[in-house]
């Protein structure tokens, strides 16, 4: 037993030596590539090491991470966390982010993070090619593509209930779609969030707000996670979905009898973002990622493959061999600066608005 | 022979000195493990919740319970209906156990011990698609159109969870019971019902008590299942999260636990309470541990209570882990339900890593959360050291709390020197040793109780220090307890996903953390997948454990009976 105890408390003293040597160790791989990157002139032979720790919404980004490796030298870690988390996580951390690179997630999480200076300043030349609508003006986020927003419905459910499928969102009010409309909490869902904040933006703040306590009606609670509203109206549970427009939801057409439909009075959309976190452990690397993801067509490509869908496009017009699978103009006309600056107050306004507090 | 004695005894003399500063030594150790790791990260959290835009500010307490006081009613009734449901289910299921006889109590023993490995959302989930709208057995079997969100469903399906460790608790306790007192209600002419209920059920009050207050805490500091099935019904917990996870707010977060903490500490101090009670009922006839099967059959209306009870528990269990399985290998294409192995594969090529992680840190976490429970359990109960109530009371509190609180705690208290452990593979796994602490105190207390005071003082008296007492009398006598805390550590540390998700960074990837991320990502196929993988590895695990404690423990008695002759 006593041998136990020994073992124990040399496991508690090893991992917490272990734990402060990490920390060194990834100080010095700071300078180490500090000193590489002062070696940048002869391109031939620049190759960064360590390792790029990335930030991202899914782990279907693997080969673009490989290629990234292979090209450039480090080798990527990443693990999956939505914008939220990855924000609270931040603003724990107090300055000492875990990761390096920020691959993904609803635009306004970045605009938020540059305003508590969690974000680095990434200039690179291949910038200037980007839409400026689509970039920070300072250069500390970008867009990797835009996530679209429109409807995802049931048709066995529907015609169970004898209706027909909503064209628009206006469509969406109707009485007929009682419990049958699904919508995520736009706090949990950027997706969500971006169809509030269009729809107000259009519509106008007071039209706006009728239009959601209209729509309230006929949506029996909001669910908490951005995949909800596609899954569960795939599994039959609801009839209607709002929700993004992907890859995904392929697969759940060879699931059930579903359709996605693109609402003739405009859809949503909400940029991708990508940045570099300040203070970060490996932000030279981050950089780098960054340069060598826009700079060469084939890499968003490649994301765009990954993604099955080419708003890269709109990032980068002068992306050749890429097409869009939907009309530009039928996104809807959003000003993206008030994704951020808004989100507090349109956020508070739906959570008193839309008695989700639970009031019965 | 004559010149060794006095040397022998001077070394006794350092011996007993060196032993003494040893003994002072480890309790100092523990007990700034546990200031460090448990209360200093809560502390932070708590601190959280005083910054304002310029420094301390009570800004979010002056409205926090008008807001929010909906949330507590919800919190309380939901908790107040599962911890009740959950308590008395545990107890029908427990009986029926007891007295089913040896073999068959042995098979329903073990799908009990399989439900207590529970991966998060997924039973939810599970639930979602047997019971909900579309459900396979609502609508496939039944034909009805059924609402499963809401208030009952969380009720129900915390109900269910919650039974399998209310029944391993009230099983533990029937074994201990004087049987005698049973007998002699028989030979007085009782029949089986009347024994159940006026004479067994209430020698079980104490344990009930029990369940029913750990049942309400784990119920109010439970997200997962709200945020899954609760629909519009919101409590405390997950508005917790929302505050957390969507609005990135750590001041009312924090201020959110402050509020849970209330009720919660009530409860705790009602627990104790009620536990000091309960230990004067088990110490009274520790070593019996008697089956009933043998000797009492439930019969008549009772039989029919306790099997119905039983029942639903048994079969709910078996169709919520059937269909996990299930899921994992197959799909729904348009109604049919083909077999694919596509969710194997997946995992197989990417996930393999993320579990030798997990199972690397579950063993370490079990090892030493379990050394580390049973020393600090000797010192507070046993030796009855200073303060020993508040430091039980400290190491209680993770568990009460919402996980992702101690997680946010964690990275506040961790990201700075001299202590940064943010970002390393240490923070999650004190996290994890420390989230459960409580778990293999408590065990190893009420193993602690079995063994007579008695014994120690005779240890005393024959020369031994505190030392070789707690070395040579107490540690042999715990195994049960590190058994205990050894099976709970392992699995919860495979199962529990609440603070580690905010503590795992790129490239530490654990398998709940995938677990989460394909549920999130509306990928359930993989999800479970994943899930059956966790609950086949710690059931083995756990078993593969049991078998070796089993058999080192029969090899040591046959030892020692053979010194005795």
């Amino acid at each position: 037993m006593k041998k136990m105890k020994k073992f124990a408390a040399l496991l508690l003293a090893v991992s917490m030596a272990a734990g402060m040597v990490a920390c060194g160790s990834s100080d010095k791989k700071e300078e180490t590539t500090k000193k590489e990157e002062t070696k940048k002139d002869d391109k031939e032979t620049k190759k960064l090491e360590g390792t790029l720790k990335v930030v991202t919404t899914g782990d279907a980004y693997q080969p673009l991470f490989d290629k990234f490796t292979e090209e450039v030298g480090p080798k990527v870690e990443f693990i999956s966390m939505s914008s939220g988390e990855v924000l609270s996580k931040l603003k724990a951390e107090g300055g000492t982010p875990a990761a390096d690179l920020w691959f993904g997630g609803g635009i306004d999480a970045f605009m938020d993070a540059k305003d508590n200076n969690l974000l680095e300043k990434v200039d690179f030349d291949a910038a200037d090619e980007l839409a400026p609508e689509f970039k920070d003006s300072d250069n500390y986020w970008f867009s990797k593509g835009v996530t679209v927003v429109g409807f995802i419905v049931n048709n066995d459910i529907l015609k169970e209930k004898g209706l027909e499928a909503p064209k628009s969102w206006d469509d969406l009010t109707k009485e007929e779609y009682q419990g049958e409309v699904l919508m995520s909490n736009p706090a949990i869902s950027g997706t969500n969030y971006a169809v509030v904040n269009a729809l107000l933006q259009t519509k106008g703040d007071e039209e706006g707000w009728k239009y959601f306590e209209a729509l309230n009606k006929n949506v029996d609670y909001y669910s908490k996670r951005g995949s909800d509203p596609s899954t569960k109206t795939a599994a039959g549970e609801v009839g209607i979905g709002i929700t993004y427009i992907n890859g995904t939801l392929d697969e759940l057409k060879e699931q059930a009898d579903v359709d996605v439909i693109y609402p003739s009075d405009g859809m949503p959309y909400v940029p991708e973002g990508v940045a570099a976190f300040a203070n970060a452990d490996n932000t030279e690397a981050a950089k780098a990622f960054i340069e060598w993801f826009f700079s060469d067509d084939e890499n968003m490509k490649m994301m765009a493959e990954i993604d099955k869908n080419n708003t890269c496009l709109l990032v980068k017009p002068s992306l050749k061999g890429l097409e869009l699978n939907f009309d530009k103009d039928q996104l809807m006309k959003e000003d993206l600066s008030l994704f951020g600056s808004k989100r507090t107050e349109i956020l508070d306004k739906w959570s008193t608005l839309m008695g989700d507090k639970g009031e019965e | 022979m004559k010149n060794r004695k006095p040397r022998e005894k001077r070394a006794s003399f350092y011996d007993a000195h060196f032993y003494n500063i040893l003994d002072y030594f480890i309790l100092a150790v523990l007990v700034a493990g546990v200031l460090i790791f448990i209360l200093y990260p809560l502390l932070c959290m708590i601190r959280q919740s005083f910054v304002g835009e310029e420094g301390f500010s009570t800004e979010v307490y002056k409205s926090i319970f008008s807001d929010n006081l909906l949330l507590v009613k919800n919190s309380v009734f939901v908790g107040v209906l599962s911890a009740f449901f959950s308590t008395i289910l545990g107890l029908l299921v427990s009986i029926c156990v007891w007295t089913a006889g040896k073999k068959p109590g042995k098979f329903l023993e073990a799908i009990l011990l399989i439900s207590m490995v529970s991966p998060p959302f997924i039973a939810s989930l599970a639930y979602i698609q047997l019971f909900g709208r579309n459900g396979l057995i609502t609508k496939g079997v039944f034909g009805l159109s059924l609402n499963p969100y809401g208030w009952l469903g969380v009720v129900v399906m915390q109900t269910l969870f919650f039974s399998s460790l209310n029944a391993l608790m009230i099983i533990g306790m029937l074994r201990k019971m004087d049987m005698s007192l049973v007998r002699a209600s028989f030979d007085l002419g009782a029949s089986s019902g009347y024994t159940l209920w006026r004479i067994v059920v209430p020698l079980l009050k104490p344990v009930l008590l029990s369940c029913f207050l750990l049942s309400f805490i784990r119920s109010i500091a439970d997200f997962g299942t709200p945020v899954v099935i609760g629909g519009r019904f919101e409590t405390v917990s997950t508005e917790i999260y929302m505050q957390v996870i969507g609005y990135s707010r750590l001041d009312k977060s924090a201020a959110l636990n402050v509020l849970l903490l209330i009720p919660t500490i009530l409860v705790f101090i009602l627990y104790r309470y009620l536990m000091q009670k309960n230990e004067k009922v088990i110490s009274g006839n520790s070593n019996k541990t008697v089956e009933a099967g043998d000797t009492f059959r439930v019969r008549g209306l009772s039989a029919m209570v306790v099997w119905l009870g039983a029942g639903i528990f048994f079969v709910m269990m078996t169709l919520e882990y059937g269909s996990i399985f299930l899921n994992s290998f197959s799909r729904n294409l348009r109604g049919k339900i083909t077999f694919t192995t596509m969710y194997l594969d997946a995992l197989l090529e990417r996930n393999m890593d993320t579990f030798i992680r997990s199972v690397e840190y579950a063993l370490i976490v079990a090892i030493v959360g379990s050394m580390i429970g049973i020393l600090l359990s000797y010192y507070i109960e046993r030796r009855k050291i200073k303060f020993g109530g508040v430091l039980d009371f400290i190491i209680t509190l993770p568990y009460m709390l919402p996980g992702s609180c101690f997680g946010i705690g964690y990275i506040l208290a961790f990201n700075h020197e001299p202590l940064k452990l943010t970002g390393t593979a240490v923070i999650v796994i004190l996290n994890m040793i420390y989230k459960q602490m409580s778990i293999t105190t408590k065990a190893s207390a009420s193993s602690l109780l079995q063994i007579s005071t008695e014994l120690d003082a005779a240890a005393r008296d024959l020369g031994a220090n505190k030392f070789l007492v707690m070395k040579d009398v107490i540690l042999p006598n715990v195994k049960q307890a590190f058994a205990t805390g050894f099976i709970n550590n392992f699995t919860s540390a495979m199962v529990t996903a609440g603070a580690v998700i905010f503590l795992v960074t790129p490239g530490q990837k654990i398998a709940v953390f995938t677990l989460f991320d394909c549920i999130n990502t509306g990928r359930y196929g993989e999800a479970s997948m994943i899930a059956t993988f966790i609950i086949v590895i710690t059931i083995s695990v756990n078993v593969l454990f049991s078998i070796i404690v089993a058999w080192k423990g029969r090899k040591k008695r046959v030892f020692r009976t053979e010194k005795h002759k």
